[in-house]
C-alpha cells in the first residue's frame, strides 16, 4: 500500500489519539480494506523511518510523525526520509 | 517542464513538424508554443499559450511566426535541464523514481537506482538548491532530527521551470543577438585577423 501510507499514518494518528491505545495492521488493513501483509509491509517501513514506535503489541506514532504530517505533503509526490543525516 | 512539451526523436529532426519546400523550412503554425514578431522592430516574442487577443508591440498587434527557414536540432531533455538549469541526469532520475512512493529512504533510493548513498545526498541537496525540492527537519524521539526531502508544489515548479527556462533562453538569446552585431561589426570595420579570431576573442573577453 505504498501509495496509502501517508493516508494511513494520517488515520493511525487519529485512531492512536482518540482510542488512546496501540494501532496494529489489522486495524489499519480493516479500515482501508487493505490485505494485511502489505499493511505489515508498510508498518515495517514507517518503523523504519521513526514514524511508527512498536509498543504493547501495537504501534503508535511518533513526534517525527506528527511533524512529517503537519508539513502536509501529498501523497503523490516525492517524499525521501533521511533518518540518518550526516551533516 | 518545458522541454518535455516538445516531442523529440533521434532522426534529427522534429516530430509533427513539417519541412516545406525546397529550402526545408519548418512549420510553426500548429505547435503547441507560438512565435510572434513585431512588424516594425526586431522584437521576437515565444509564447507557451495564446495570449488573448494577441500578442501586441508598440500598442500594434504582432505577427505569429509561420515558418522557420533554419533547421533547428530537436532539444534533448537531459541536455536541457544539464544545459538550461546543470541538473544533471541523476537528478532527474531522483525526482521521476519516487514520485508517490511514499517515505523512502536514501539508501532504498541508492539500491533502486543503482548509485552510491553518498551520491544520493549529494544529488539531494542539489536539487534543494535547483528548487525542485524543499528539505524541512523534524525532531526525532530518541534525539537529533530527521531530514524530509519533498517536492514543491507542481504547478509552482512548471512555472518556476519556464521561467527559469525563459530566462536562460533569454540569455542565450542575447548571446546570439550579440554574435549577430559581432559580425555586422567586423564588415563594417577593418580588421587585421580574420573574423573567426575576432568573433571568438570577443566572446572569450566576455
Amino acid at each position: 500500500m505504498n501509495e496509502n501510507q501517508l493516508q494511513a499514518l494520517s488515520w493511525i494518528v487519529e485512531q492512536y489519539d482518540d482510542q488512546e491505545t496501540p494501532v496494529t495492521p489489522a486495524d489499519v488493513a480493516d479500515h482501508f480494506e487493505s490485505d494485511i501483509d502489505a499493511v505489515r509491509s508498510c508498518f515495517d517501513n514507517l518503523e523504519s523511518k521513526c514514524l511508527l514506535k512498536c509498543i504493547d503489541g501495537g504501534y503508535r506514532p511518533t513526534v517525527t510523525a506528527r511533524e512529517l504530517l503537519e508539513l502536509d505533503i501529498d501523497d503523490d509526490t516525492v517524499l525521501i526520509l533521511d533518518t540518518d543525516p550526516c551533516e | 517542464m518545458t522541454s518535455n512539451d516538445t516531442p523529440t526523436d533521434d532522426s534529427g529532426s522534429l516530430e509533427g513538424l513539417e519541412l516545406t519546400g525546397e529550402q526545408e523550412t519548418i512549420e510553426l503554425r500548429d505547435r503547441e508554443y507560438a512565435v510572434y514578431r513585431c512588424i516594425d522592430c526586431a522584437n521576437v516574442v515565444l509564447t507557451m499559450q495564446d495570449a488573448d487577443g494577441g500578442m501586441t508591440c508598440h500598442d500594434e498587434p504582432m505577427e505569429r511566426v509561420t515558418e522557420c527557414k533554419l533547421d533547428i536540432k530537436p532539444p534533448d531533455i537531459r541536455q536541457v535541464l544539464l544545459d538550461a538549469f546543470g541538473l544533471p541526469k541523476p537528478g532527474l532520475d531522483i525526482c521521476l523514481c519516487v514520485i508517490g512512493e511514499g517515505p523512502i529512504s536514501p539508501g532504498e533510493l541508492a539500491d533502486t537506482l543503482d548509485y552510491s548513498e553518498s551520491t544520493i545526498r549529494t544529488y539531494l541537496n542539489e536539487l534543494v538548491d535547483f528548487g525542485l525540492l524543499q528539505k524541512s527537519q523534524l525532531n526525532r524521539e530518541s534525539g537529533g532530527f530527521v531530514n524530509v526531502y519533498h517536492s514543491i508544489d507542481l504547478d509552482e515548479m512548471r512555472e518556476e521551470t519556464l521561467i527559469g527556462f525563459y530566462a536562460w533562453a533569454g540569455e542565450a538569446a542575447s548571446l546570439i543577438d550579440e554574435a549577430n552585431v559581432t559580425k555586422e561589426q567586423y564588415r563594417d570595420a577593418e580588421y587585421d585577423d580574420g573574423l573567426n579570431e575576432v568573433f571568438w576573442e570577443r566572446f572569450r573577453e566576455e
